[in-house]
């Protein structure tokens, strides 16, 4: 579903490949790797009873956490933003899949619904960002200051 | 009954968002703003009607931020009747503002009202969505931009709140490996404490506190807030500034309340005054300097919301000071923004330099602008001035001076940082096209910042008997001995 509602913005907007990155395609796969690292290891040193859960699925989703913050960080569109937005919320996500056997369904059901409702709104406003600036580089985001210089 | 809370401007904003015609937004605001006001009303008079069921119900401390957000949304309905009035001609949009406007009121009070740690998440990150249509009401370049960091600094610092959640729900899993059922009912949760590992309750407070302190415009997590407040119509600023960030406060008090009961407090207070000191300091750096009358406001809330933070952290009779200063300063520092909404109508221009001799301009929202300034800043016979001497009297008695005399300094600071702008703004010769012209000053406009000082007034000058009892027993609480 979230996929299909992206590429349809995508698709909307123009845009072909994210070009120019503010950290490369090779120090970005090395960061990731970095990153793979310190999560396994951070993840054999929480204070965890591991006989209940494999440390593993823990060191996944603080590395998806940790992929999405860099996304967020290092990509200048909007649209790669949002999507690092996404991938945060799924790497929380698998962290609570293994801990939360069984959550209330009214909860699931609420956190999917504003999941769903924020990409919507994020949608619309990605849109607007297109039209008003013809382009999704978030440096043109950047007018607001405190004062003039 | 408090089910209708809930229904009444969750039903009233779908009708308004599908059916679009002016009458039909105009009446379901003011019928969902006086309706929301008498509940909230009806729930003080009757306690019984204060529970819906283990999910939603009203605790003492829920009761205080819905009267709060309650008063404010019927100040700003009544503000914004007249200034969608003039600001917009399509009644669709109208329509669409009014919409969102209602279901920002239903987020907030479902905030209020859940008493499920999930559920607060859901509906905090609603109000996020429900209130980013109406940042980017004027649909300018610079409106699409504070909407676009507000979306997503608050959801990324939101998502955080959720891990804490989650980690909370960890902390009942015991050394042995045995599992505890545990539901994240605060209620469930309190009982429970002496079960729950402290690690990760620690853990789990601290993705609280950054989390929700992003959305509640704790330094150093507040970039979004100058922007988000300085761009939005002003009533939306106002209940921003007002309920939501009250809102986002009462999230991490919830958490506060765990660790309390987890024999944690001094952990997260220490917490809670580091945030809170550099929040007055941040604040007072930016608004000494500051230039635009909008932002000097919402940095002006980064500093009470640390004042807030504070007096959680320093503890004891602090708390019941903190209390007071959350009813105190929403009723300023929305009343201040209303005012400035009517300036910024009037002048079109967010810069003082360009804003001279409003006191000849607009008599009414000039005189009340200075009164305004006067109460932000804590002078008596304010009832900021009560809270902020409540909080840093409490700081000498439980052995914080430093942090009494910390504050001091920095409240004197933001003090002469705005009594400048403000003074300059208010007095001076207006400029040359604005002198000519016979400039109206609407009744509606600037009636509801009436009201709002003089509560605040009524507050500096004598504390009613049952806001003094209801103010010391969420005290308890939140852990003070009675």
């Amino acid at each position: 579903m979230f996929p299909w509602l992206f590429l349809k913005t995508i698709e909307k907007v123009h845009i072909k490949r994210e070009m120019e990155p503010i950290i490369g395609y090779t120090p970005s796969i090395f960061i990731g790797a970095l990153l793979f690292g310190a999560s396994l290891w951070m993840a054999q040193r929480l204070p965890l009873p591991s006989q209940v859960f494999s440390s593993l699925s823990i060191a996944v989703s603080l590395f998806t956490l940790m992929v999405g913050f860099f996304l967020m960080v290092s990509r200048n569109k909007a649209v790669t933003q949002a999507i690092g937005y996404i991938v945060i919320e799924n790497g929380i996500y698998i962290f609570g899949m293994t801990f939360m056997q069984e959550a209330p369904m009214v909860i699931e059901l609420g956190v999917l619904l504003d999941l769903f409702v924020g990409i919507f709104v994020i949608q619309i406003i990605l849109h607007h960002i297109r039209r008003e600036f013809d382009s999704l580089n978030v440096k043109y985001l950047s007018n607001l200051k405190d004062w003039e210089p | 009954m408090i089910a209708l809370l809930l229904l009444i401007p969750f039903l009233l904003g779908l009708a308004t968002f599908f059916i679009k015609r002016q009458w039909v937004s105009q009446t379901s605001l003011l019928i969902t703003a006086f309706a929301h006001s008498a509940l909230t009303l009806g729930s003080w008079l009757f306690p019984s009607l204060r529970t819906f069921n283990h999910w939603l119900y009203l605790d003492d401390i829920g009761l205080l931020f819905l009267s709060i957000t309650s008063l404010l949304f019927l100040c700003c309905a009544i503000y914004g009747l007249q200034y969608l009035k003039h600001e917009t001609r399509s009644p669709r949009k109208a329509a669409i503002t009014i919409s969102c406007l209602l279901f920002f009121l239903a987020t907030m009070t479902l905030v209020i009202l859940s008493q499920h740690l999930e559920l607060l998440w859901v509906a905090i990150e609603a109000t996020t969505l429900a209130s980013a249509p109406l940042i980017y009401f004027h649909r300018s370049q610079h409106s699409l931009e504070a909407t676009w960091k507000y979306l997503m600094i608050g959801s990324v610092g939101i998502a955080l709140a959720l891990l804490g959640n989650f980690f909370f729900a960890v902390s009942a899993i015991q050394p042995s490996g045995s599992e505890m059922h545990l539901s994240l009912f605060i209620s469930a949760l309190l009982e429970k404490a002496s079960f729950l590992q402290v690690p990760w309750v620690h853990a789990a407070f601290i993705f609280y506190v950054v989390g929700y302190g992003t959305k509640m415009g704790l330094a150093p997590l507040h970039s979004w807030l100058p922007d988000a407040h300085s761009e939005s119509p002003s009533f939306v600023s106002a209940l921003l500034s007002g309920s939501l960030l009250n809102c986002a406060f009462l999230g991490i008090l919830r958490a506060y309340q765990v660790c309390v009961a987890t024999g944690q407090a001094a952990f997260a207070q220490n917490i809670l005054l580091g945030f809170g000191m550099l929040s007055l300091v941040f604040a007072t750096i930016f608004i000494l300097k500051q230039r635009d009358y909008k932002r000097m406001l919402a940095y002006s809330s980064v500093e009470h919301m640390g004042i807030l933070s504070l007096s959680v952290g320093l503890g004891g009779s602090a708390l019941f000071g903190g209390m007071l200063h959350a009813i105190n300063h929403s009723c300023t520092k929305a009343m201040l923004f209303l005012i400035s909404g009517n300036i910024l109508h009037v002048y079109k221009s967010k810069t003082s330099k360009d804003v001279l001799g409003v006191l000849q301009v607009l008599p009414f929202s000039g005189a009340l602008w200075l009164i305004g300034f006067f109460a932000i800043t804590g002078s008596p016979p304010f009832g900021t001035f009560i809270s902020e001497f409540i909080i840093l009297k409490s700081g000498f008695e439980q052995g914080h001076p430093f942090i009494s005399v910390f504050m001091l300094l920095f409240l004197a600071m933001i003090f002469i940082g705005m009594i400048s702008l403000f003074l300059k703004m208010s007095h001076g010769t207006p400029p040359e096209p604005l002198q000519k012209q016979k400039i109206e000053d609407p009744f509606w406009s600037f009636f509801p910042s009436i009201v709002l000082i003089l509560i605040v007034i009524a507050l500096g000058i004598t504390l009613p008997s049952f806001i003094n009892h209801h103010l010391h027993s969420i005290a308890t609480l939140l852990g003070e001995s009675p």
